[in-house]
C-alpha cells in the first residue's frame, strides 16, 4: 500500500503543476492578447463588456492584485469548481459544457479502449503460443501494417468510404437530434450506437494493432523463461500454462505501457471525435481552438488531465494487483 | 544491413526526402497561386485537382512535403537532443540531480501530450517554430526515460569504473564510454520520435494551430476540412496529404522493426524455429 | 542386473541444434542407462551437451534444437495408488520419444520430474508457492480436494526443510535456498520415479550448496528416486553419485562407478579432469589441467573429439570414432571411449602415473 500512496501523492503533485501551468501560460503569451481576441471577435459580432472584463481576468490583466493573489484566487475558484466561463456561449460557464460533453467521450472511450486492449492482448498472446503457424504468419504483418496508419486519417477515410459513399452510418453527431429527444428511449439508444459505431471502429482499429503487437512480443519473451519450461514438465494443460504462467506474466509489461499510453488515447479519440464532429470533448476542444474560447480550453485542459491522472492511477492499482513484487516496494 | 524490412524502410523515408529538396524545384506553379479554377478534380494541368480558391493541391503536396518532413526531423533532432540531455545526465549523475530529473520526466511523461500542446500553441504566434517548440516541450520525457535507464545500467559496468578510475573527466565518460555505447538506443529512438512528431504536427495543423499559409500535410488537410472536402466527396484533396502521412510513418516503423529484429535475437529465433520444423524432429 | 531393477535406457541419442550457419552436434550418439534408485552424474566442461541430452530424455527441447535419431525406454514402476493416483499408467515399457502428446502430459512429473539451476527462475513470480506446488496435484490428482492437496503440499514443504507457512509465500520473498527447497518440494510431489537436476547448486553459495546436497542424498535414499544430476563441479558428484557419466563434445566418453572414476580414471579426459583439483592430501604436485580448449560444436575433430588435446593420441585416434565399451577385466561396469583400451591396438592398459607423465610433457612442450 506504500507503494500506491506514494503514486497518489506523485498524481497530485502533477495535477498541481498542469493548474500551474493553465494559470501561467495565458499570462505568458507574447502581445496584448485580449485586444487580439476581441479584435476578431467583433468581426464575428458585439463584445459586450461583460466578456471584455472576462477574457481580461483570465490573462490577468484587469486586477492590481500581485500575481501570487491572483494564484490563490485561481486555486480556490477551481476548488469550488469554477473554471470560468465560456467565450463562445457567453456566459454558460465552462463546467457546464464540459460536464454535459464529457459522457459521449467517456462512452465512447471507454468501450473503444475496453475491447481494444481486451482483444489485442487476447489475440497477441494466442499467436504468441502458436508463432509460426498460419494464425501467426497472416495477423502479424496485417496488424504491423495497421500500427502505421494514423489515427485520424484512418477516421477520415472511414467516414468517407462507410458515411459519404455507402451511407452506411451518418456523417456527424451524436445522435439524430433533429428528429429523437435525449432520453433512454429505444430510438435514442439505437440512434447513439449508429452514430458512435463508426468513430468506435476507427478507435478499435488503429489501436488493436499496437496491444497485439507489445503483448505479442512480451509473450514471446516471457515464454522462454524458465518458469513455463517448468509448467510444461509439470504437465499442466496448455490453457493453464498459456494463461496462469505465461500471460500473467507477460501482461504485466503492457499495463505499464497502458499507462503510458493513455495520453496518446486519449489524443487519437480527441482527435477522432473532431473528424466525426462528435459531440464529446474533442469536439468542443476543436470549437474552443477555432473559437478562440481560451477559457474553454484551459478548462478542458484541467478535465483531461485530471482524467488521465485518475486513469494512470487506476492502471497503477491494476499493476499492484497483478504483480505481487511490487507490493512491497516502494518505488521501482 | 541486408534485412529486407529495413531496406524497404529506408527507401520510402529516403523517397520522401528527396521530394523534398528537390521537388519544389521542378513544380512550376505556385502553391499558394490562386486562380478561378475552383475545386476540379484531377486534371493535366493540376495533377490533383485545385482547392476553393483555385491552389494547386499538387504542388502543396510538393512543397509541403518538404516542410512536413524537415521539420519533423529537425524538431525530432531537438526532442533526442534535450532527451539524451536529461537522460544521461540523470542516469550518470544520481542523487538529488537524477531525482528532480526523474519526478520532472515523469510528471512530463502524465500530463497528457496533446491537450498541453494545443493550449501552448493556442497562445503563442502562429507558424512552423512555435509547433516545433511545443512538441519538443511535451515529448522529451519518453525517450529521456529510456536513455536514463540504460545510462544507470552501464554506469555501474566495469568498464565505466576502469575509465573512472583512469582519470578521464567526467564529460569524456558521459560521452566516449556511455553515450557511445546507448547510439544504438538513440538512433532507434530518433526514428520513433520522428513518427510520432510527425503526426502530432499533422494534428496540430489540422486543428488550425499552424500558419495556415504555409503548406504543409497537416494544413491542406485544415483546409480541406474547412471547405467540407469529406461531406462533398473531395477525395483527391484529403486523400493524398493522409496517405503521404500514412506511407512515411509505415517507412519509419519498418526501419524501427528492422532494427528491433536485429539487436533482439530472442525475437529472431523464428527463423530458426521453421528451419527445425523442416526437418523430423521429436521435441 | 535383473531387469525389474532397469528405469531407464538412453539408446544411440543424438540431438542437433539447426542455426544460421549449419548444424551443431550437440548430442552425438549417446547411450546410457540407469536402475532404479540410482544417482548418475552427468559431467563435463561447458558446452559438452549435458543438459541437451538431459533435456531431450525429458523431451523438454525448444526449437532450435531437436532430436534426430535414438529413443529412450522407460520401464514403470508397479501401479501403486501412491504412484499412479486413480490414472492407468502404462506398466510396459515405454519409448518416451514415441509417446502421443497426451501419454506425454500424464507421463510428465508422474514419472518424471526436473529441477532448475537456478530457482528464482523456475519459480513462477506471480504464483506464491502453495499454488505452484498444488497445481501439479489439481492437474495429475484430480480426486484429491483441495484439503488434502494443502495437506500434501505443507508434507512436502516439511520434507524439505521449510515452515508450512511459506505456502502463501511468494518466490521474491524467499532466499535462494529455501527457494531451491521449493523446486525439490514441488518435484517431488507426484513420488516420481526419476528426477532430473540440472546444476541445482551452483547459484548457492557454499555451505547452502552441501545443506541441499545432504537434503537430495536422504530424500533419494529414503523415497527410492532415481536421479540424474548434472554438474561440472566433480567434488560434488563424487561425494553424490552412484555412477558417473563424462561427456564431451557432445559424446559420452566414460561411464563408471564413482569409486571406479576416482580411484581409476581411464579415458585420458576424465583423467585431466580430476586431476585438475588439488587434492587435500598426498604428496606435492605440479597442476597442469588439460591444454586447449573445447572445440567449436560446428566442427567437432575427426576421430575422436578429444585428439587435439590428448596426450595419447596416436593413428586410429584421427579417423576413427572409438565405441564406449568395457574394456578392463578388473572393472567391467566401467564403460571407456578410447583406442588405448582396443586390443587392436595395444595390449597394455595405461596406468596413472602414465597418464601422470603424458599431461606433464605436454604442458612442457607447450611452454617451451
Amino acid at each position: 500500500m506504500r507503494h500506491l500512496v506514494r503514486r497518489f501523492l506523485f498524481y497530485t503533485f502533477a495535477v498541481w503543476v498542469a493548474i500551474s501551468l493553465d494559470f501561467f501560460i495565458p499570462r505568458l503569451a507574447p502581445g496584448d492578447p485580449v485586444a487580439a481576441i476581441v479584435g476578431k471577435m467583433s468581426m464575428k459580432g458585439y463584445v459586450s463588456p461583460q466578456m471584455r472584463d472576462t477574457l481580461a481576468s483570465m490573462f490577468g490583466l484587469d486586477t492590481k492584485d500581485p500575481l501570487w493573489v491572483q494564484y490563490f484566487k485561481y486555486l480556490d475558484n477551481l476548488l469550488h469548481g469554477n473554471l470560468g466561463n465560456s467565450i463562445q456561449y457567453f456566459p454558460t460557464p465552462v463546467g457546464q459544457i464540459i460536464g454535459r460533453d464529457i459522457w459521449w467521450s467517456v462512452m465512447l472511450g471507454g468501450v473503444a479502449v475496453l475491447i481494444s486492449f481486451g482483444l489485442g492482448c487476447l489475440i497477441g498472446i494466442v499467436t504468441a503460443w502458436k508463432r509460426g503457424t498460419v494464425l501467426d504468419t497472416i495477423f502479424s504483418p496485417i496488424m504491423n501494417f495497421l500500427s502505421a496508419i494514423p489515427y485520424f486519417w484512418l477516421a477520415l477515410l472511414a467516414l468517407y468510404v462507410f458515411s459519404y459513399l455507402l451511407s452506411w452510418f451518418p456523417l456527424s453527431g451524436g445522435y439524430d437530434d433533429a428528429n429523437i429527444d435525449l432520453g433512454w428511449s429505444l430510438d435514442f439508444i439505437g440512434s447513439v450506437a449508429q452514430h458512435a459505431f463508426l468513430p468506435a471502429l476507427t478507435l478499435v482499429v488503429s489501436s488493436l494493432a499496437g496491444w497485439m503487437l507489445m503483448m505479442r512480443n512480451s509473450m514471446i519473451i516471457t515464454l522462454s523463461e524458465d518458469y513455463v519450461l517448468i509448467a510444461k514438465a509439470k504437465g499442466l494443460t496448455e490453457r493453464r500454462i498459456m494463461f496462469r504462467y505465461a500471460a500473467h506474466n507477460a501482461i504485466l509489461p503492457n499495463i505499464t505501457g497502458f499507462a503510458i499510453a493513455i495520453s496518446t488515447i486519449v489524443s487519437g479519440q480527441l482527435l477522432t471525435e473532431m473528424v466525426f464532429s462528435y459531440p464529446g470533448i474533442g469536439y468542443a476542444l476543436f470549437q474552443a481552438v477555432s473559437g478562440q474560447d481560451y477559457a474553454m480550453l484551459q478548462g478542458i485542459f484541467l478535465i483531461i488531465t485530471l482524467a488521465v491522472l485518475g486513469t494512470n492511477f487506476l492502471a497503477d492499482m491494476l499493476y499492484a494487483f497483478l504483480d505481487p513484487r511490487v507490493r512491497q516496494e516502494g518505488s521501482r | 544491413m541486408s534485412n529486407p524490412k529495413v531496406m524497404i524502410g529506408c527507401a520510402i523515408v529516403g523517397f520522401f526526402m528527396v521530394v523534398g529538396i528537390v521537388g519544389p524545384f521542378f513544380m512550376t506553379s505556385n502553391p499558394n497561386a490562386t486562380s478561378h479554377l475552383f475545386i476540379t478534380p484531377p486534371s493535366p494541368a493540376h495533377w490533383l485537382g485545385t482547392t476553393v480558391v483555385g491552389e494547386d493541391i499538387f504542388s502543396q503536396l510538393v512543397y509541403g512535403t518538404r516542410t512536413s518532413v524537415f521539420w519533423g526531423l529537425g524538431t525530432s533532432l531537438m526532442v533526442m537532443v534535450l532527451s539524451v540531455l536529461v537522460g544521461l545526465v540523470g542516469g550518470y549523475f544520481g542523487s538529488w540531480v537524477d531525482d528532480v530529473l526523474t519526478l520532472l520526466t515523469n510528471v512530463s511523461l502524465v500530463l497528457p501530450a496533446l491537450p498541453l500542446a494545443i493550449v501552448l500553441a493556442a497562445y503563442f504566434p502562429r507558424g512552423p517554430l512555435t509547433i516545433s517548440l511545443v512538441i519538443v516541450f511535451t515529448n522529451w520525457a519518453w525517450q529521456a526515460r529510456v536513455l536514463r535507464s540504460q545510462t544507470l545500467s552501464l554506469r555501474s559496468r566495469e568498464f565505466v569504473m576502469a575509465a573512472c578510475a583512469s582519470g578521464e573527466t567526467t564529460w569524456r565518460i558521459i560521452f566516449y564510454e556511455i553515450f557511445l555505447n546507448e547510439i544504438g538506443l538513440v538512433v532507434a529512438g530518433f526514428v520513433s520520435t520522428t513518427i510520432y512528431v510527425v503526426l502530432t504536427w499533422a494534428g496540430l495543423e489540422f486543428l488550425g494551430l499552424g500558419d495556415g499559409t504555409i503548406p504543409s500535410w497537416g494544413s491542406i488537410l485544415y483546409w480541406a476540412q474547412q471547405a467540407g472536402a469529406l461531406p462533398s466527396g473531395l477525395w483527391w484533396w484529403f486523400v493524398p496529404p493522409g496517405a503521404c502521412i500514412a506511407l512515411l510513418g509505415a517507412g519509419l516503423s519498418l526501419i524501427n522493426i528492422g532494427i528491433d529484429e536485429v539487436v533482439d535475437p530472442r525475437l529472431h529465433i523464428e527463423r530458426a524455429a521453421k528451419v527445425a520444423k523442416k526437418q523430423k524432429e521429436v521435441t | 542386473m535383473a531387469t525389474n531393477d532397469m528405469l531407464l535406457e538412453v539408446k544411440n541419442v543424438s540431438v542437433d541444434y539447426a542455426v544460421a550457419n549449419g548444424t551443431v552436434h550437440a548430442v552425438s550418439n549417446v547411450s546410457l542407462t540407469l536402475r532404479r534408485g540410482e544417482i548418475l552424474c552427468l559431467a563435463g566442461e561447458s558446452g559438452c551437451g549435458k543438459s541437451t541430452l538431459a533435456f531431450a530424455i525429458a523431451r523438454l527441447l525448444r526449437p532450435p534444437a531437436m532430436t534426430t535419431s535414438g529413443s529412450v525406454i522407460y520401464y514403470p514402476g508397479a501401479w501403486t495408488e501412491e504412484r499412479g493416483g486413480k490414472n492407468t499408467q502404462p506398466t510396459d515399457p515405454v519409448d518416451i520419444f514415441q509417446l502421443s502428446p497426451a501419454q506425454l502430459r500424464t507421463f510428465r512429473w508422474n514419472e518424471l520430474s526436473i529441477v532448475f539451476q537456478s530457482a528464482m527462475n523456475s519459480l513462477n513470480p506471480v504464483m506464491n508457492v502453495g499454488t505452484q506446488i498444488m497445481d501439479v496435484l489439481q492437474t495429475h490428482r484430480p480426486e484429491m480436494g483441495a484439503g488434502s492437496r494443502k495437506k500434501r503440499a505443507v508434507e512436502l514443504l516439511e520434507l524439505v526443510g521449510i515452515a508450512p507457512d511459506c505456502l502463501r509465500r511468494y518466490p521474491h520473498e524467499l532466499s535462494g535456498g529455501m527457494r531451491q527447497r521449493v523446486a525439490i518440494a514441488m518435484a517431488m510431489a507426484l513420488k516420481p520415479e526419476l528426477i532430473i537436476m540440472d546444476e541445482p547448486t551452483t547459484a548457492l553459495d557454499v555451505v547452502v550448496q552441501h545443506e541441499i546436497l545432504e537434503l537430495i542424498k536422504s530424500l533419494c535414499k529414503e523415497f527410492l528416486m532415481a536421479l540424474i544430476f548434472i554438474t561440472h563441479d566433480l567434488s560434488l558428484l563424487l561425494e553424490l553419485a552412484n555412477k558417473v557419466a563424462v561427456m564431451y563434445a557432445g559424446k559420452m566418453v566414460e561411464i563408471a562407478s564413482s569409486k571406479d572414476l576416482y580411484l581409476h580414471p581411464r579415458q585420458p579426459y576424465s583423467y585431466g579432469l580430476l586431476n585438475s583439483f588439488p587434492s587435500l592430501h598426498g604428496p606435492w604436485r605440479k597442476m597442469v589441467g588439460i591444454l586447449g580448449s573445447p572445440p567449436d560444436l560446428h566442427k567437432i575433430p575427426s576421430g575422436c573429439a578429444f585428439h587435439e588435446r590428448c596426450p595419447f593420441a596416436f593413428g586410429p585416434c584421427t579417423t576413427e570414432v572409438p565405441d564406449l565399451c568395457s574394456m578392463t577385466t578388473e572393472s567391467p561396469d566401467q564403460l571407456v571411449a578410447c583406442h588405448l583400451y582396443n586390443p587392436h591396438y595395444t595390449t597394455t592398459i595405461p596406468s596413472a602415473s602414465m597418464f601422470a607423465e603424458g599431461y606433464e610433457a605436454l604442458a612442457e612442450g607447450s611452454t617451451r
